[in-house]
């Protein structure tokens, strides 16, 4: 069943292929030869920053978060040991970082969403109708419209579950890939996934209807 | 059937383990509520592609990288090259031809130190002893002139001051140029806190520009640091920048003198764009150029 194909919902790219002489410039790196790390920077930033700036919506904090998670990097260098693609290593101190930025920032204090209560009603005050526009269910949303309340509904997850879907929906990569960097199992990550996905369903009601 | 209602989400990322796919597929098949829910979660899915996917603008990219790799190179100085990195650079700009040469050169400094050494051992208690009677272990030299001997004795004088006492100033500016490259560094090490005399500049500017040895030179740098505004500090720090062979100092020097950029950098940049190694620098040039509203290109 082709609509059961992760692609055909996710417009997110692939992770870039590894340079040829990656490992190289990895070792390089790990002698800390700085022209090393900024060609080993240039394959990964963009993809970083996009990430950075899509979890955290705000072009500061990913500057910021961009910054950390590559210096992180650089300081942590010599203890990579090739075990896991270095994409995927860089990847996850990238996402510790907006993780570490989103709760902070008090993300799921903010929104009053929790872990620990996810079979509990949402909050009335998130369902009820706010009276603008594009909460209107008899009117066709267009696509800013439609973009604007499904950024309010993604402020509704856990910094991991939010960390999650930006991941595996827009990011497109495996959920076994993102368990990894996030640090949790491939199993929780199906799980956070799951209650992502719930969370954006009650969020949204009134748009699906 | 509720079971399966919440697989449907993973089975359309394509995350189920196949034994649990097969069921939501048989599912489908046999029941239209469920084929129904399915197609309307998809289309929910989907829907939500519509979050507008933000693309980090190319300047802000630029900026993060720039911001970064200051902090890198900050963070990590270039190193003073030892003795056996400054051995292997002599032969390393001859190509691969030299280095057997270099490995030999290498080998026979091991075995004759190591026989020079045996012997200076085995001669070693003679002249302890001779020296507990007599006080001579600081001879220089000795000669025989017209029936006398002439003993040359290397006295040892110790010289406290402070550091801006002239006597101590001009010995340190005089130890800033010894061929000990150690005794050079600490001198610039403690001539750096004096950097406000006239002097003192003259002599960290001489050792940025002629310095053999990369670690002095980015002391003198560092030292010179708070100086940039001075013409001739401006214009040692340009000559660095063109012609200096370590990159890292030449980063250093590249972020002194675009920490406040004139329009005298223009053609000095325009340059570097076109023909610098170092990535960082260039980056930085370009970046100059734009901020002076200047052209990356000379013409």
């Amino acid at each position: 069943m082709e609509l059961a194909k992760a692609e055909s919902i996710s417009p997110g790219v692939a992770p870039p292929a590894p340079a040829l002489s990656e490992t190289a410039l990895i070792e390089a790196a790990q002698r800390k030869d700085p022209d090393a790390f900024e060609q080993l920077v240039r394959l990964y930033d963009r993809s970083v920053l996009r990430v950075t700036m899509n979890v955290l919506r705000s072009p500061e904090d990913a500057r910021d978060a961009y910054q950390e998670a590559f210096l992180k990097a650089y300081r942590k260098l010599d203890t990579f040991r090739f075990q896991c693609s270095f994409h995927t290593w860089l990847y996850r101190i990238a996402t510790n970082v907006c993780l570490d930025q989103l709760r902070r920032k008090g993300v799921r204090k903010e929104y009053g969403v929790d872990d620990r209560d996810e079979n509990a009603a949402p909050n009335p005050l998130q369902l009820a109708s706010d009276g603008r526009p594009e909460a209107n269910p008899d009117r066709a949303l267009t696509g800013s419209e439609l973009g604007r309340r499904i950024e309010g509904a993604m402020e509704a997850l856990s910094p991991k579950e939010r960390v999650v879907f930006e991941l595996r929906h827009y990011e497109g990569l495996r959920l076994r890939a993102v368990g990894e960097m996030v640090g949790i199992s491939e199993e929780a990550a199906k799980n956070c996934l799951f209650r992502a996905t719930r969370k954006l369903r009650v969020q949204l009601e009134d748009v699906r209807s | 059937m509720d079971d399966l209602r919440d697989k449907i989400s993973l089975y359309l990322y394509d995350e189920l383990p196949a034994a649990e796919r097969d069921r939501v597929e048989a599912e489908i098949q046999t029941s239209a509520e469920f084929s129904a829910t399915v197609e309307n979660e998809r289309r929910f899915l989907e829907g939500l592609n519509a979050r507008r996917d933000v693309k980090p603008p190319d300047a802000l990219l630029a900026e993060c990288r720039q911001d970064l790799m200051r902090a890198v190179y900050h963070e990590h100085p270039p190193a003073a090259p030892t003795w056996l990195q400054s051995f292997f650079g002599m032969f390393s700009g001859s190509g691969m031809a030299w280095q057997p040469v270099g490995a030999l050169a290498l080998i026979a400094i091991g075995f004759f130190g190591g026989r020079s050494w045996n012997q200076e051992q085995q001669t070693q208690p003679q002249a302890s002893e001779l020296a507990a009677n007599n006080s001579f272990s600081n001879v220089q030299s000795v000669e025989m002139d017209a029936g006398q001997v002439r003993i040359v004795l290397d006295e040892r004088r110790t010289i406290e001051g402070a550091p801006n006492d002239p006597m101590i100033n001009g010995l340190l500016i005089s130890s800033s140029q010894s061929p000990n490259s150690g005794l050079r560094l600490e001198s610039l090490d403690v001539l750096q806190r004096r950097s406000d005399n006239r002097g003192v500049r003259e002599a960290l500017i001489s050792a940025l520009l002629a310095d053999a040895n990369p670690g002095v030179r980015l002391k003198a740098l560092a030292a010179l640091a708070p100086h940039r505004r001075d013409p001739n500090v401006r214009q040692a720090l340009v000559a660095t920048l063109q012609s200096d062979g370590n990159a890292g100092i030449r980063v250093q020097a590249i972020d002194l003198l675009t920490a406040e950029p004139d329009r005298e950098l223009v053609g000095i940049l325009q340059e570097l764009v076109q023909h610098e190694t170092n990535n960082y620098i260039r980056f930085v040039s370009q970046q100059t150029l734009h901020d002076l509203n200047a052209s990356v290109d000379n013409y």
